[in-house]
Parts: structure tokens; C-alpha cells; sequence
């Protein structure tokens, strides 16, 4: 073999402006060109061809009646069909995603490269939101025609071209996600997913004039519902890029500041007024809050040079700020703290809570903060090192949970015994739980589950403490090098 | 010897309580090709991801010219690349569009992004593979390719897993051309294979790996002599008249043993490694009279070597 030059033609792809982003221009270049888009778009315009030549050739002479009969016949075939397209087979191709790099370990030669994981998960996402859109072009022939039969309302048309891409942008963002979790994982996830927002959005698109789902109190107010779509979509990207992000990489900051924005219109909400939808908004925040915490406390990383350095190139603000954003559970377990903290906070002074319910938050604020740090101090306490961390605290809160579901379930049930039900209310996560279900307790199981739920807190806290060394070492070894 | 590219000290890395990578230690020279050797899970793979950056050691350090790879992981990866064992093909993807997506990737632009194409593809023979699609190429030609695109950010280091393994003979033939041209290009190369004599013609110097340690680190050529820890040799010696003479004189000899008779002299054991000692007796034998006509000193069989040194204690590596 010769190691000279034997190419006469010039080794490049002229088809993208070498500007575009790499990764948006591979995905465009295999997107466009699998059978699932290929095949997406014919059929699209097969059936279109159908049911607008049946809805043309029955116009001349027809009643007016027959004609919006038509007409509403035609609609739905092309609000359908897009929306199926959109709000389910895009994001059913984003759900292997990213397990086709993992498992391929193609992920190993992205991530060498100058591409961060963020700059690989949007990529990917931005070229299913771009066929979506290619898409929705592609439509405007069927769209004139339905115009020209009559009962349509451009406005009212392109509010739901909208929404329907923003529901793929938002699914397609969930569908990544869940393409990055272990399989076990993901099943859940995409069950959850598909019977909140999916379903809504594909009822939205179909002929719902209101915006349903979980964001649905936002209906009144689009700026509310933009806000909190953009601040999901950030959410389930970032969930996505920490899966296949290296150890270098600290999406920890990012995940945990994205827990805190939704608190943001709360108190806005309440200046004007919106009570109701305040409670919502505060709803919302604090679930996402929950599951941030959660996810972070999941996390056994320790903190590297690398990702120190980033905090004390900032100076005093940045060493200050840096061991809430840290990699790692015991970082994570501290922004869980002042992340409570500022929910009570709002609770407190934000007026949309009585005094009464200001009570029962606080307790319910310790028992979720007591809750979440439980499983990390159980793992501290007893997994060897080099176990499965993130395993651990995923089952020891899936087994609490089910610890709440059965014993509610059979709460009336004859063999069920008394003492059981406060055992479980007493119980870390299961208490938090079983307060919804069988209420307020009496006041022997709330004062137990202040001090389980602060023990809890403490022994996590106490677990901490090589974490912090470990930290404190990193920064002298900084201040040494610098 | 010049100044190690790559310092490895007492990395260690173990998975669920297994050590897959036990306190090795040992140094790369610039511009040098190792063979990283070891059978299946002796580590090698566990070590080449972490000096890839690609898996954090539980201890120990590397540095990469100088650079902490565990600190400053952005910067090692700048200067590395990596050729994994195997890799599954992008879909619907050309060859083209496979290396220009990585060239984008590693930030090239424009007119520099062209050349560095045209650069690589030209090395590794790939121009008349240019539109074809990855999913229809053989295993040395993907081994090329895998080659030109990690050559696109034009590394100081090359890390290479199992390159050759399942090349047919002359994929193997043309792999191991370019990775001599490589050398002589001045980069520092790390190849692994479990196979020896796949890169007894490669590398400069063999790094063996025995259940996540090192157990011997040397140039190749001397492990061919066995200088490195034998304290033996064997001679093939081809005498003229009767083969008894010689026999005889083995035989009364100290230190000697005939290990084979051959029909025109014998295949024998000399339990010295020092080339001085063996120049005299072999000048001894020619003045007792046996008429030797011919001798050379065997090589030994890299595998054997390795073999044997699996069965001695393992040592701290050499450098």
C-alpha cells in the first residue's frame, strides 16, 4: 500500500457549510436518509393525496353542509397524521438515540473530540426538531388546499403548527433522555412521559382549542407556559447530557440551577393576584426540585482538579459558590438544604399558603429533605467502595415507595396491623408518601418523624466529611499550583 | 534514551472489587512503538481507556508530556487519540461523511478541514473507498478508516486496541506499514494485542501485562536474545565429521547440555546468559578440537518468553 496521497478528488462533503454544527450535520445526514423519515414523508403524502382529492372532488355542487363535512373529514386526516408524525414516531426515533452511541461505544470517540456532551445531545436533538420542521413544511401544499375548501383559520392553524412542534421539541427532549437510562430505568420514565405531557399535547394538537396537561394551568397565561416548557426541555436535555457526559464533565451546576427558576414566577403570581395558578407554578418548582435532589444525591462521583479549577478561576464568589455545585452526593445533599430553604421561604413570606398549611409544609419539606438524604447516608454507611452508588439509592427509594403503596393499599385491611401503619408513617420517603394518603398523624409519628427525618440529615451530613477533605485538598493543590 | 512521552505511576483501577489494573508503573519514550501484551483480561484494555481519559484510575498517575491526564483531562485529549478494538459503523453513512463529521468535530474549518481530509485519507489509502457507504467495508479497511480519523487532530499519542486482531494477512501487512511510517513521523505509539507476533514486528519495546500488572517491560529485540532475564541460551552448532566429538565434549563440559542431536551436529543448552562466558567456551571447544563449522545463537520465541515470565514473580517494570 502506498502512504502518499492517491486521492485525486478532493476528500470532503460539500452537501453542509462547514459552519454548521458537526454533530446537527451527521444526524441530518442519517436522519434524512433512514427508511423511518423517508417512509414518514411518503406516507404523509400518501394519504394527504387521498383524502384531499376525495375532498376536492366532492366540493362541486355539494351543500354547504357536505362541504364543512368535507372539509372537518380532511382536517382531521392532516391534524392526525401530523400530529402522530410530531408527537410520536420523532420522538420514538429520539428514544435510541443515544443508546446506539453507548452501546456501540461510538460515544468514546465524540467525547475525545473537541465536542462537549452538551454540544452532542443538542445536536441530535436540534436535527429531530429540524426534520419535524422539514416536515411541517412539507405540508403547506395540503394546507392551501384545505384553505380552498374552506373552514380554516390561518391563526388558529398556526398556533397548533406550533404547539405540535413544541411538543415534539419537548418530547424529543424526553425521548433523549430516556434513551441515555439504563433500560430498567427508561421503561418507567417513558410510561410517565407518554400519559402526562405526550397524551395531552396529542389531545392538544387534535382538536382541543386549551393546552392539556401537566402544564395546563399555564393555559391562561403563554408566557407562563413558554417559561415552563423551556425550563422542562433544559431539564430533560441536561438529564440526557449527564448520562454520557465523561467524569471531566460536571453538568452538577447546570441540573441544580435548573431546579431553581421555577420558583421564580411564584411570587409574581402572586403580586397579580393568580393565587391559584401560583400553586401550581410552586407545584411544579418543588417537583422538579425533588427529582433534581434525587438525582444528584444518586450520584457517588467525587470531585476532580478539573472541576474545582472552574470554581476558583472565578475567585472568592466561585469558591464560595463551588461546593454546592460540585459533583458528588454530599454537594448535591447541601444544595438539597438551601433548595428547601428556599421553598420554605416562598411558602413563608410568598403568600400563597395559609398559616395552617405553612405548618404542615415546613413538616413536609423536612420530611422530603430527610427523605432524600436517608438512602445516601444508609450508602455511605454500608455499600463497599466500587459498588453500584447510584443502584443502591435508586432501590432503597424505590423500596420506601413501595413500602407507602402497599401498606396504603391495605391499610383497611383486616390483617393489616395498627402499628405497622405508624412504623411506615415514621419511615423515611414512605412517610412523606403516606401523608398524602392517610393524612396528618397524630403527634407521637410527627414528632418521630422530625427526629428520624433530622437524624437522617445529620448522619448524612456527618458521612460527608472525606468528601470535604477530599475538596479541601483539591483546592491546596490549587493554590500550590497557582 | 530520550525523554519519556508518557509516565504511568502506580496506576491501579479495580471494577466491583476485582483489581483490573494493579499498581503498574512504567514510561513511554517520544516517538517510540510499545506493544502493550497480556491475554484476555490482564488489563490492557482497562489501561489504554484511562490513559485515553476515557475511565478515571482509582489511584495513581499519569502524565502525558508532562500533563496530568486525571487533572486536565481537555488538554491530554488534545494530544492523544485513540483506536478502540472495534466500532460499530454509523448508518447510512459514507466514508467521506464519516471522516468530515469527525474532522468538524475536532474543529477544523474550511480550507483546513479539506487538507487535513485530503491529508489523512491519502495515508491511509481510503480515496477509492470515498463514497462508500461504512456498513459495506472489510475489517482492514475499517481498521483504516478507524485509523484516518484518528489521525485528524494530528496526535502526539497514539493509543491502538487490538488493532490487527482479525485482519486477514495482508490488511495485517499494510496496517503494520503504516504504523512504521507513524514512528518514523516521531509520534509515540501504544499497541495492544494478546497475539505476540503480531507486534514483535512493529514495536520497539514489549510492556507485558499479567493479571493487572506488569511483569516485564523491555526493547524487543532483547527479549528475542532472552538477555533480559534468562540465564541460558541455546545454540544450534554444525560440525564437520562425526557429531560424537561433539557430544563427547558437551557432555564433560560444565554447564553444557545437548538438548537435540541433529544429523550434522546438535541443538544445545548453555546455562549462561553472558556473552562473554559463552565466547569461551566456544573458543575453548575449538581448541579441543572440535570441528565446528557452523554456529548460531537460537532466538527465542516471544511466546515462550512470556510464558515464562508468567511463571517468575512479578517485577517492578525495568524503567
Amino acid at each position: 500500500m502506498s502512504a502518499t496521497k492517491t486521492a485525486h478528488q478532493s476528500f470532503s462533503c460539500e452537501d453542509f457549510p462547514t459552519w454548521l454544527p458537526s454533530v446537527l450535520v451527521k444526524e441530518l445526514r442519517q436522519g434524512l436518509h433512514t427508511g423511518g423519515f423517508v417512509g414518514m414523508i411518503l406516507l404523509f403524502h400518501a394519504v394527504m393525496v387521498v383524502a384531499m382529492t376525495t375532498t376536492v372532488a366532492s366540493l362541486p355542487g355539494a351543500s354547504p353542509a357536505a362541504r364543512a363535512a368535507a372539509a372537518a373529514t380532511s382536517n382531521s386526516f392532516f391534524w392526525t397524521l401530523l400530529a402522530v408524525m410530531l408527537l410520536i414516531v420523532l420522538p420514538v426515533r429520539a428514544l435510541f438515540g443515544l443508546r446506539a452511541e453507548v452501546d456501540s461505544r461510538t460515544i468514546d470517540l465524540l467525547v475525545l473530540t473537541h465536542l462537549t456532551s452538551w454540544r452532542i445531545v443538542l445536536g441530535k436533538w436540534a436535527s429531530l426538531v429540524a426534520q419535524g420542521f422539514l416536515l411541517l413544511v412539507a405540508m403547506l401544499p395540503y394546507g392551501l388546499v384545505r384553505y380552498f375548501a374552506g373552514s380554516v383559520d390561518l391563526a388558529q392553524d398556526a398556533i397548533r403548527c406550533l404547539t405540535l412542534l413544541s411538543g415534539c421539541a419537548l418530547l424529543t427532549a424526553a425521548a433523549l433522555l430516556c434513551s441515555g437510562l439504563p433500560r430498567v430505568a427508561s421503561i418507567p420514565v417513558i410510561v410517565l412521559i407518554a400519559f402526562g405531557q405526550g397524551i395531552s399535547s396529542f389531545r392538544s394538537a387534535a382538536g382541543a382549542t386549551a393546552y392539556a396537561g401537566p402544564l395546563s394551568f399555564a393555559s391562561d397565561s403563554p408566557a407562563l407556559a413558554i417559561f415552563d416548557g423551556v425550563l422542562l426541555l433544559l431539564f430533560f436535555l441536561v438529564i440526557a447530557v449527564r448520562r454520557i457526559a465523561p467524569p471531566a464533565e460536571n453538568y452538577g451546576m447546570l441540573t441544580r440551577l435548573l431546579a431553581l427558576p421555577a420558583f421564580l414566577p411564584v411570587p409574581i403570581l402572586t403580586h397579580y393576584g393568580q393565587v391559584e395558578t401560583a400553586r401550581y407554578q410552586f407545584g411544579l418548582a418543588v417537583f422538579i426540585l425533588v427529582i433534581v435532589c434525587a438525582i444528584e444525591l444518586a450520584s457517588v462521583r467525587l470531585p476532580m482538579a478539573v472541576h474545582w479549577r472552574s470554581f476558583s478561576a472565578k475567585g472568592l464568589l466561585g469558591r464560595l459558590t463551588g461546593p454546592l455545585f460540585l459533583p458528588g452526593w454530599p454537594s448535591a445533599l447541601l444544595f438539597a438544604v438551601i433548595g428547601s430553604a428556599v421553598a420554605l421561604a416562598l411558602v413563608w413570606w410568598g403568600g400563597i399558603y395559609s398559616a395552617e398549611e405553612r405548618g404542615a409544609f415546613a413538616r413536609l419539606a423536612v420530611l422530603a429533605a430527610g427523605g432524600l438524604a436517608f438512602p445516601a447516608g444508609l450508602r455511605a454507611a454500608v455499600l463497599r467502595p466500587g459498588g453500584n452508588g447510584a443502584a443502591f439509592y435508586g432501590f432503597a427509594v424505590a423500596a420506601l415507595c413501595l413500602v407507602a403503596v402497599v401498606t396504603s393499599v391495605f391499610s383497611n385491611a383486616p390483617l393489616m396491623p395498627r402499628w405497622w401503619l405508624d412504623v411506615a408513617s415514621m419511615l423515611p420517603i414512605s412517610g412523606f408518601w403516606m401523608e398524602f394518603t392517610r393524612g396528618t398523624p397524630g403527634a407521637a409519628v410527627q414528632s418521630a418523624q422530625w427526629v428520624i427525618s433530622i437524624a437522617s440529615l445529620l448522619v448524612a451530613f456527618w458521612r460527608t466529611r472525606p468528601y470535604w477533605g477530599e475538596v479541601a485538598a483539591l483546592s491546596a493543590r490549587g493554590r500550590g499550583a497557582a | 534514551m530520550s525523554t519519556p512521552f508518557v509516565e504511568v505511576k502506580d496506576l491501579r483501577r479495580s471494577f466491583d472489587g476485582v483489581h483490573a489494573v494493579d499498581g503498574i508503573s512504567f514510561n513511554l519514550e517520544a516517538g517510540h512503538v510499545t506493544g502493550l501484551i497480556g491475554a484476555n483480561g490482564a488489563g490492557k484494555t482497562t489501561t489504554m481507556r484511562m490513559l485515553a481519559t476515557l475511565d478515571l484510575p482509582n489511584s495513581g498517575t499519569i502524565r502525558l508530556g508532562g500533563l496530568d491526564v486525571v487533572e486536565h483531562p481537555n488538554a491530554a485529549r488534545r494530544r492523544l487519540g485513540w483506536m478502540p478494538d472495534h466500532f460499530t459503523p454509523y448508518k447510512s453513512t459514507s466514508v467521506v461523511q464519516y471522516l468530515d463529521f469527525f474532522a468538524r468535530a475536532q474543529g477544523l474549518k474550511g480550507a483546513a478541514l479539506r487538507q487535513r481530509l485530503d491529508e489523512t485519507s491519502g495515508f491511509a489509502n481510503l480515496g477509492p473507498l470515498r463514497n462508500r457507504p461504512m456498513d459495506k467495508l472489510s475489517k482492514g479497511e475499517m481498521q483504516r478508516l478507524s485509523l484516518a480519523r484518528t489521525l485528524l487532530s494530528d496526535p502526539e499519542f497514539l493509543i491502538m486496541d487490538e488493532p490487527v486482531a482479525g485482519l486477514d494477512p495482508k490488511a495485517r501487512l499494510e496496517f503494520k506499514h503504516l504504523v512504521r511510517i507513524l514512528s518514523e513521523r516521531g509520534k509515540t505509539i501504544l499497541i495492544s494485542s494478546h497475539i505476540l507476533s503480531e507486534l514483535a514486528e512493529m514495536c520497539d519495546t514489549l510492556l507485558f501485562m499479567h493479571r493487572g500488572r506488569v511483569v516485564h517491560h523491555g526493547e524487543t529485540h532483547t527479549l528475542r536474545k532472552a538477555d533480559a532475564h534468562a540465564n541460558r541460551c541455546v545454540l544450534i552448532i554444525v560440525v564437520a565429521g562425526p557429531v560424537d566429538v561433539l557430544i563427547k565434549w558437551i557432555k564433560e563440559r560444565k554447564g553444557w547440555d545437548v538438548i537435540a542431536e541433529l544429523h550434522d551436529g546438535v541443538r544445545a543448552e548453555f546455562t549462561s546468559g553472558d556473552p562473554d562466558a559463552l565466547r569461551a567456551e566456544l573458543q575453548q571447544m575449538l581448541g579441543d578440537g572440535v570441528r565446528v563449522v557452523e554456529y548460531h545463537r537460537e532466538e527465542r520465541r516471544l511466546e515462550e518468553t512470556f510464558v515464562e515470565m508468567l511463571r517468575e514473580p512479578a517485577e517492578p517494570a525495568r524503567h
